[in-house]
Parts: C-alpha cells; sequence; structure tokens
C-alpha cells in the first residue's frame, strides 16, 4: 500500500519536473526575444536619427558651400581642422563632448576642392550607424553668410 | 496514521506554493512581453509621425523649390510656410502649418481671403512648427510632435 501511493507520488513528481522545465525553457525563448525585439527597436530608432542628423548635417554643408566654420554657426558642434564634430547623449539630446554617445562627424575630403565635398558619418563607440557623402551646392558661401 | 496524515498535509503545501510560483512566473514573462509590446508599438506610431512629417515636407518644399517659392508667412495669424506656384496665370499658394494639434495643409489661389486656418487638411499629429531662414538658402524648422520630442530639419533651397 505505502509502496503504491510513493510510486504514484514519484511519478507526479517526474511529470511536475517535465512541465516546470518545459515551462523554463519556454520562459527563457521568450525573454530573449523580448530582449531581441527591444535590441531591434533600440537600432531602428538609432538609424531613424542617424539618417535624420546626417541628412540634415549634409543640407547645411550644401548650404554653406562646404565653408566648416559657417556650419559650425548653424550646428554648434566643436570644429578641428576641416572638421565639425557634434556630439549626443543616449537620449539624442545635444550634450558635451565627455557625456557623448552618439558622434556625428562632418569631415570635408579636401581642403582647397570647389565644389566642396565631405563625409558625414553618424557612430555609437567608434562603430558606424549611417553615412554619406555630400557636395556643395555651386553657391557662394559669402552670398549666405548670415 | 497519524504520520500519513501529516505528509499528505506537507505534500499539498508544498504543491501549493509551486503552483503559485509557477503562476506568478508566468505572469512576470507575460508584464515582460505586455511592456516590451507596448514600449515598441508606441516608439514605431512615434516615428511613423516623425518620419511621415518631416518626409512630407521635404519633399513639397523640394518640388516646389524647383518651380515656385519656398518662404515663411503667418495665414490666418498661424505660422506657416507658404509655397507659391503660378498656374496658367492665376497664383496659388500653399500652406503647411500647424493648428490645433495638426498638421495641416491649404491650397488656394492668392486672391482668395475667405479660407481660414481651420480650413486646411489635417495631416498628422504635430504639437508646434517654427519656421526660420537663417540662411536665403536655408530652411530650418524646429517641429514639437506628440509627447514633447523635438526635431530639427534643416533643408537647402537651390533656387536661391
Amino acid at each position: 500500500m505505502k509502496n503504491r501511493a510513493s510510486r504514484k507520488s514519484g511519478l507526479f513528481l517526474l511529470e511536475f519536473m517535465l512541465a516546470l522545465l518545459f515551462f523554463a525553457f519556454s520562459a527563457a525563448v521568450c525573454v530573449h526575444v523580448f530582449v531581441q525585439a527591444k535590441t531591434l527597436n533600440t537600432q531602428s530608432h538609432a538609424l531613424n536619427q542617424s539618417v535624420l542628423l546626417t541628412q540634415n548635417a549634409a543640407e547645411c554643408f550644401q548650404a554653406t558651400g562646404g565653408d566648416i566654420n559657417l556650419l559650425n554657426v548653424y550646428l554648434k558642434g566643436s570644429v578641428s581642422d576641416n572638421q565639425l564634430t557634434l556630439t549626443y547623449d543616449k537620449n539624442w539630446v545635444k550634450t558635451e563632448s565627455n557625456n557623448a554617445f552618439y558622434v556625428l562627424t562632418i569631415t570635408r575630403t579636401e581642403a582647397t576642392a570647389y565644389p566642396a565635398s565631405a563625409t558625414v558619418v553618424m557612430s555609437e563607440d567608434g562603430a558606424v550607424i549611417y553615412q554619406l557623402t555630400v557636395h556643395s551646392s555651386p553657391v557662394s558661401h559669402r552670398e549666405v553668410y548670415p | 496514521m497519524k504520520k500519513t496524515k501529516q505528509a499528505h498535509v506537507v505534500d499539498s503545501l508544498f504543491l501549493l506554493v509551486i503552483f503559485f510560483v509557477f503562476t506568478f512566473c508566468i505572469l512576470i514573462v507575460l508584464a515582460m512581453g505586455a511592456n516590451t509590446y507596448k514600449q515598441i508599438s508606441k516608439n514605431m506610431v512615434q516615428r511613423y509621425d516623425k518620419t511621415t512629417s518631416l518626409a512630407y515636407i521635404t519633399t513639397k518644399v523640394r518640388h516646389y523649390d524647383g518651380m515656385g517659392q519656398v518662404f515663411a508667412t503667418t495665414f490666418d495669424d498661424t505660422e506657416a510656410l507658404a509655397l507659391k506656384e503660378s498656374v496658367d496665370g492665376v497664383d496659388y499658394v500653399t500652406y503647411i502649418y500647424v493648428y490645433e494639434d495638426k498638421l495641416m495643409e491649404l491650397n488656394k489661389p492668392s486672391a482668395e481671403t475667405m479660407l481660414t486656418a481651420a480650413d486646411g487638411a489635417e495631416l498628422l499629429d504635430m504639437q508646434q512648427m517654427k519656421i526660420d531662414f537663417p540662411a536665403p538658402n536655408l530652411l530650418h524648422l524646429t517641429v514639437t510632435f506628440d509627447g514633447g520630442d523635438t526635431e530639427e530639419m534643416w533643408l537647402t533651397l537651390h533656387s536661391t
């Protein structure tokens, strides 16, 4: 009688353990999928913002005729040589370079060439998210200086 | 006999505890999924409003930049982007503006004075749009979307 009862509870425990194992496996898969979805969403948002900001920089570069200093008047970043750098925090708000998470650089490829061309790159920790090449419009930047 | 009864009580209690732990875990996983879905869905709607409205304005400006005039104006006490064109000798103007938290568009002959900002066609949700020209060939828009998210957009005008 006792043996029969213990066999029964043993079987039940085994069944219960299997159900638990199945649940744990399903939960692990679900959590993994959720995390992946969230990562994809963040990446997609970053790509969208990068496209918008690089396009803005490219439009300004075109309008200024490739003058990096004039470009800085509009975009308000930091200029060094032929490069303008803009830095953003995790929420895409402009920030100081020491708090930078995303970095936008506009590098004029040839300082003296006209029409000027530049490479606009948005990166995160050195990894490029989006980049484009832009050529300045054939308008003298002197005419559009504010 | 008493021992067996006691063992049964412990067994049942153990099962009950396990059942509750199990249920709690299911609820946690479900809550996580719902939260992720809610967040992604909200972001997608925001992104759709943002990208669609900015792309719409860009396309309109590009179109009129080639064949007409693009300038900032005030229409019915509302700050508006005006896109002017001439068809068969008649001047038409398209106003793009924000009215009652909606991005609106209104196309009318320049001479027409009866139409108001409320008569425009609603396009998308938008709270505010500031328009300025820091240079004659550079259009700068500062757009505030639902939820207070603000974006800047710069556009080069090639015709000026």
